[in-house]
Formats: structure tokens, C-alpha cells, sequence
């Protein structure tokens, strides 16, 4: 069951680093319903920042999802990211003293919540103070859903220049919102 | 925003990373790392005028694949450190072993020598100045490392940065040998481990603040 879940995940996740953006919109979908699940258990104290905290970590394995191996199983990369996302929160918030439970990769596997609440940080108002050009790129391509070559039409950057102000922008962007609770 | 578009936003378009691009930041900013360290060898200590003659001495070569051995390993641990999913199981403690084997050269070397020698083998010319000469010569190598490191997912910062330190103190080591006459194995595996593990402090120290994401 675990086992078919993993491949399942995994599965979904090299589609969608192939190229096919369906497959990872429900890698991404079904990881959140795992980490609001691993972070509600966590976060008992602090029920109003589990939302915000999925959507920061979810950014994290975006934007370190070269990191990931696909020879590798996906659920044991992403349970590290989120233990260390929680663990910097529990840092962030000075609660040096709060015990993370280590569990494996297995438990992180067995629970999901599809249940969202809304987060208290909104991630529009932070894109909207990116700076200009990052701002311009990630609105055209992730937000409109022109191609990379429409975008550069439409913002005067080079196509290599929407990419890499893409990256760089969901990079501000996930550095705003780790100073933003 | 809601999660949900939030994931609709991730997903559309550009997912796929590009791995060549990746590898070609990284081989760049390892070798301005270098470039950094050898303009500033040549800046602030010049190159050793008789290096030539070093090439025939067996110790010349002990000491390159000494240096070089702890730059290897750090490179590879530092790799896998980089990737949450094998960062748990690296074995960091591989980074001993050229200090070990070293070591024992050494010491055996001490032992066999004559009394009034031992001295000499361990200070030699330079022992009051290598340890900072080295420290010294990472600075640009400490940047490009920890640069690296932060274009990963490090999870175990502290070590992710003492490794880090490490590698640069070992790229400095390597260029400082450029410089520096001392082979004695005695004197490398006091004074020039030092001068690697000086930044390789000052990463552990330093990494909650410079590589968190």
C-alpha cells in the first residue's frame, strides 16, 4: 500500500519533470495532503500556521527539485526538505527546545489531509513586491500561462532571461515568506 | 493565495530543470574560486622559484595527492550533502582518512629520526605563518563553496558547511603549495591540516547564517 503510494508519487514526479506540468500539478496536490498531515501532527500547538507552512515547503521542493534523484525514492527526499522546513520554523519562532519527532519516511507516507485551511501569509502580496523584472516573468509564465517565448515578447527579456527570473523569483519568493512568519 | 494555486502556479510551465546548466554554474564558480585564490598567491606570496625542483622529490608528491585526497573527499561529501534525500547516510568521517594515513607517515618519520632533527621536521621554515597563509588563500574559494552548497538543499548545515570550509581550505592548500617549499611530512600534517580546518570552523560556524533557505 506504502510501496504502491511511493510509486505513485514517484511516477507522477519524473512526468513532471519531463515536461508534463498535469502529472506534477498532482505530485504537487498529493504531497501537500501528506505534509499538512505530517505538519498538522506537529504544529498541534499552532494549528493557524500549518497552512502557510505547507505552502513554504511546497516553494522549498519546487525550487530544490533538481535535487532530487529519480533513481531515488521520492517520498524520502521530500520528508527531509519538510523536516528541515520544520525544524527552521521551530527556530524561527525560538522553540529551540520543541522536539521533532524523527520518523521515517514511511510514517511521513501512511497519513494524508486534503483538508486546506487558509494561510495567514498571502503569496499574491509577496509576488506582487518581487522586484519588477522577476515579478514580470513569474506573472506572464506561471500566473497567465503564456509559453516562454510568449513572455519574452511580452516582457523584452531574452527566453533564457524569463527562466532564469522565474527561478530567481520563486527564489525571493520563498526567502520573503521564511522572513514572513 | 490558496495552496491549490499555488500548486497551479508551480506546475505551469518550465518544470523540467536543466541539469547542463546546473553543472556549468557549479564548474564556473569552482574554478573562480581558484582563479581568486592563485591571483591572490601571486599577489601576496609570489611562486616558489625552485618549484622545478621539487618535481623529482617523492614528499612533493605526497603532499599533492595528501591536498588533493581531502579536497576529493570533502567535494564528494559535500555532493551528497547537497541532496536531502542521501544527506542522512553520507559517512562525513571518510574525510579522515588522508589525515590518518598521514599522520602515521609522520609519526613513524619522527620516530625513526634522530633526536635533534625532530624540531626542524616539525616547524621547518614557515610553521608561525602556513596555518594563515592557507586560511588566507580559501577566502575566494570559501565563497564559491558555500555558493555551491547554497544552490542545493542542504538539510545538515553545520556539517554542510564545515565541509565546505573544508574543500575551499583544501583548494587553498593546493595552490599555496605553489609557494611553499615544506614537504616534510610532519610539518603538512600539523600546519597545513590547520590551515584546511581554520575555514572549515569558520563554516560550521557560519552556515546557520549563510546557507539557510
Amino acid at each position: 500500500m506504502l510501496q504502491e503510494r511511493e510509486q505513485k508519487l514517484r511516477d507522477l514526479m519524473r512526468r513532471g519533470l519531463a515536461g508534463d506540468g498535469a502529472a506534477y500539478a498532482l505530485f504537487l496536490r498529493d504531497l501537500a495532503a501528506l505534509l499538512r498531515s505530517f505538519l498538522r501532527k506537529r504544529l498541534s500547538s499552532m494549528p493557524d500556521e500549518v497552512e502557510d507552512l505547507v505552502q513554504e515547503v511546497l516553494i522549498a521542493i519546487h525550487n530544490q527539485r533538481h535535487t532530487y534523484d529519480v533513481a531515488q525514492p521520492v517520498t524520502a527526499w521530500a520528508h527531509a526538505i519538510a523536516k528541515y522546513k520544520l525544524i527552521d520554523f521551530f527556530r524561527r519562532n525560538s522553540r529551540r527546545g520543541e522536539q521533532v519527532e524523527l520518523d521515517d519516511a514511511e510514517d511521513f507516507l501512511a497519513t494524508s489531509d486534503h483538508d486546506a485551511q487558509d494561510a495567514k501569509r498571502d503569496v499574491s502580496t509577496l509576488l506582487a513586491e518581487l522586484p519588477p523584472k522577476q515579478r514580470a516573468a513569474i506573472e506572464s509564465v506561471k500566473i497567465e500561462g503564456l509559453s516562454i517565448a510568449e513572455a519574452s515578447k511580452r516582457t523584452g527579456q531574452s527566453e533564457s532571461l524569463v527562466k532564469v527570473n522565474i527561478h530567481r523569483g520563486l527564489k525571493t519568493l520563498a526567502a520573503r515568506m521564511r522572513e514572513s512568519l | 493565495m490558496k495552496t491549490d494555486q499555488l500548486i497551479e502556479m508551480l506546475a505551469k510551465h518550465d518544470v523540467p530543470v536543466n541539469k547542463t546548466r546546473i553543472a556549468l554554474q557549479v564548474s564556473l564558480a569552482v574554478a573562480l574560486g581558484f582563479i581568486g585564490s592563485f591571483v591572490l598567491l601571486l599577489v601576496v606570496f609570489d611562486m616558489n622559484p625552485d618549484l622545478g625542483m621539487l618535481f623529482n622529490n617523492m614528499w612533493f608528491w605526497v603532499r599533492f595527492l595528501f591536498i588533493v585526497s581531502v579536497g576529493a573527499i570533502s567535494a564528494a561529501v559535500l555532493a551528497r550533502l547537497g541532496r536531502p534525500a542521501e544527506a542522512s547516510r553520507v559517512s562525513v568521517w571518510l574525510i579522515v582518512v588522508p589525515f590518518a594515513l598521514l599522520a602515521l607517515v609522520a609519526a613513524s618519520m619522527l620516530v625513526m629520526a634522530p633526536r635533534e632533527e625532530r624540531a626542524d621536521m616539525l616547524l621547518g621554515i614557515s610553521w608561525d605563518v602556513c596555518a594563515r597563509n592557507i586560511s588566507l588563500l580559501a577566502l575566494p574559494l570559501f565563497v564559491s563553496a558555500i555558493w555551491i552548497a547554497k544552490q542545493f538543499a542542504p538539510v545538515r548545515l553545520r556539517v554542510t558547511g564545515a565541509i565546505a570550509g573544508l574543500f575551499a581550505g583544501a583548494g587553498a592548500a593546493l595552490i599555496y603549495s605553489l609557494h611553499c617549499p615544506e614537504i616534510e611530512p610532519a610539518f603538512l600534517v600539523v600546519w597545513y591540516s590547520l590551515g584546511m580546518m581554520i575555514p572549515a570552523v569558520v563554516g560550521a560556524v557560519l552556515a546557520g547564517k549563510l546557507l539557510k533557505w
